[in-house]
């Protein structure tokens, strides 16, 4: 049964419309940054870089897949979480607006396989969006400007990784990153059980990411005490991926914060959803 | 045998007010129940708690003789319904949305079944369309083919006729009586069309203000209920007159052209025999049914 429900759900996430307009998003911007970094990404290079040139001699593809696929990556890290918020946050809040929700809790399945099946369906759709960021940024960069090494710039470090050293960062930045939006994937289904339509959920998610990304920013002794455990101090955590040496500790420790994000999202949604007075 | 549906004590509270009040309903396997009630009676409410959709207050729901808060998912799978509006995913063909539900319905639905069941209301040659282009109707027939799809022993409507066009309210009535007669379905029908009940239902019940005013037999409610004779004439006095005098009875003057009084059938020839004698033209004569003068009569507050 619980394959079944699952496929039933997928099928509804991708037919309806507003699940394609993450890709098409992802495939309109990555593609204009794309030809924006070929036709003039030297310059773009020259801009960030040079600060450095009078202590370093900068020799080589400057301009090389990896470093353009970073350069993308790092960009659209704000506007993802809004594509996965716009599918996540309409799993249940849109089946309450359509009335179909009805259709669903009259069945004799119970609604937390309803609603598991829903959230499996997410984090799918979050992995498929991933996936195509994935294929546009880093699969066409080194298409297009070939491999090579690229340069990391930190405020306190200049790394730079030989591309050899590259595809596993990339791999476990992705692996990391599929974890930092399966947060907001529950974040964002947890608010749809509280809501009858979508806007809410949806607006709500970004709403918070956003206030919680500004908290994390302010130096402010005063947020020092909540930023450890505000989700969206971890969602960053892909770029530790690029360090050198890789901190493990820290990659593990915001991981098994994420994950205690989601299990509580999902354990609210739960029940939220379990107690809900289906009116609509 | 215990009943199909067996209500005992049912209460909804929303914050302060009480949406069902105490309900007690029991209905037999095979019975077409109609369930009646003025708006905001709580027959939706009652509906709703039926199939789990919101919670009771206090109160049981048995069907088959088991609880349906230990036995949900087994009960629910012997049941077909609708409620209120017949809503489906809009953006997916009528036919993949009773294969996608199919996967969630209990049992196993077959593709002939979900043929029978689209061919039974009617919609064969539009099944592939997507619902979004459906009109009302459509979208009710669909809605009857879902509730039926599973096989159930009892099938909830709730106001299945809403949005049909003449043909289509005559095909479910006789679909609902064949579920019934032929296959031992019980119906839980609730309407707001109190001639539709009348002509299909085998017992009521009438709700107001979420408590159960009258309940039993279809029959033996109606048999105990007046029919009230309207006509419409130019000597609504003479008319008064000749009903005082010849039938005993008091009439009341709705209008300068509209006369009631409580009589049977069988005395319509008779009185327009009697005003065509004294030069009475008779220009329209109504019998209003005895459901409507019950449920008004139980409902009027």
């Amino acid at each position: 049964m619980g394959s079944r429900i699952i496929y039933m759900e997928l099928i509804k996430v991708f037919s309806k419309p507003r699940s394609y307009i993450g890709f098409m998003a992802i495939t309109v911007i990555v593609s204009l940054i794309q030809l924006a970094m070929y036709m003039d990404g030297l310059n773009y290079f020259s801009f960030i870089t040079g600060p450095l040139s009078s202590s370093f001699s900068l020799q080589g593809n400057m301009l090389s897949g990896n470093m353009v696929a970073f350069v993308i990556i790092q960009t659209l890290i704000l506007q993802i979480p809004l594509l996965v918020a716009l599918v996540t946050g309409d799993l249940i809040s849109g089946e309450s607006a359509a009335g179909t929700i009805r259709l669903l809790a009259t069945k004799p399945v119970s609604r937390t396989s309803i609603l598991l099946s829903k959230f499996v369906a997410g984090l799918i759709y979050t992995l498929l969006l991933l996936i195509w960021l994935g294929i546009m940024s880093w699969g066409l960069a080194l298409f297009i400007f070939g491999p090579g090494d690229m340069i990391v710039l930190k405020s306190e470090e200049l790394i730079i990784l030989q591309h050899q050293d590259t595809a596993w960062r990339f791999f476990t930045a992705f692996a990391i990153s599929f974890v930092s939006l399966s947060v907001v994937a529950t974040f964002s289904l947890c608010l749809s059980c509280f809501a009858d339509n979508s806007i809410g959920p949806i607006i709500s998610t970004m709403a918070v990411i956003i206030l919680f990304t500004i908290v994390g920013t302010l130096e402010i002794p005063l947020f020092d005490v909540v930023k450890p455990f505000l989700f969206t101090t971890h969602m960053v955590v892909w770029r530790n991926s690029f360090d050198m040496p890789v901190s493990t500790s820290q990659i593990t420790q915001s991981l098994v914060i994420m994950i205690m994000h989601i299990v509580l999202f999902l354990s609210v949604a739960i029940y939220r959803f379990n107690k809900k007075d289906i009116l609509a | 045998m215990s009943a199909v549906v067996e209500i005992n004590n049912l209460i909804k509270d929303y914050g302060n007010f009480r949406a069902v009040d105490g309900l007690n309903l029991s209905i037999g396997r095979g019975e077409v129940f109609g369930f009646l009630g003025p708006n905001g009676a709580g027959k939706s409410t009652t509906i709703r708690m039926m199939l789990t959709l919101i919670s009771p207050t206090s109160g049981s729901i048995k069907f088959f003789g088991e609880d349906l808060i230990h036995h949900r998912n087994k009960l629910l799978a012997k049941i077909g319904s609708i409620v209120e509006k017949p809503d489906f995913y809009k953006f997916l063909s009528a036919r993949k949305n009773l294969e996608l539900l199919s996967a969630v319905s209990g049992g196993n639905i077959t593709r002939s079944k979900i043929d029978e069941v689209i061919e039974l209301v009617g919609l064969n040659g539009r099944e592939h369309d997507k619902v979004g282009a459906y009109s009302f109707g459509m979208k009710q027939r669909l809605g009857i083919a879902h509730a039926l799809m599973n096989d159930p022993e009892l099938i909830i409507l709730d106001e299945p006729t809403t949005g049909l066009d003449p043909h289509g309210i005559i095909d479910i009535r006789n679909l609902i009586t064949h579920l019934a007669k032929d296959k031992g379905i019980t119906v839980f029908l609730s309407s707001h069309i109190l001639s539709e009940i009348e002509m299909i239902a085998t017992s009521m019940a009438i709700i107001n203000k979420g408590k159960t005013v009258a309940q039993g037999n279809v029959k033996e409610l109606m048999d105990a209920e007046k029919s009230i004779l309207r006509f419409t004439t130019d000597n609504t006095l003479l008319c008064k007159d000749i009903i005082h005098t010849k039938f005993k009875t008091e009439s009341v003057a709705v209008s300068d052209t509209i006369l009631e009084f409580s009589g049977k059938s069988s005395e319509i020839p008779l009185l327009i025999k009697s005003f065509s004698e004294q030069g009475i033209n008779i220009y329209e004569v109504n019998k209003r049914t005895k459901l409507e003068d019950l449920f008004l009569r139980l409902t009027e507050n």
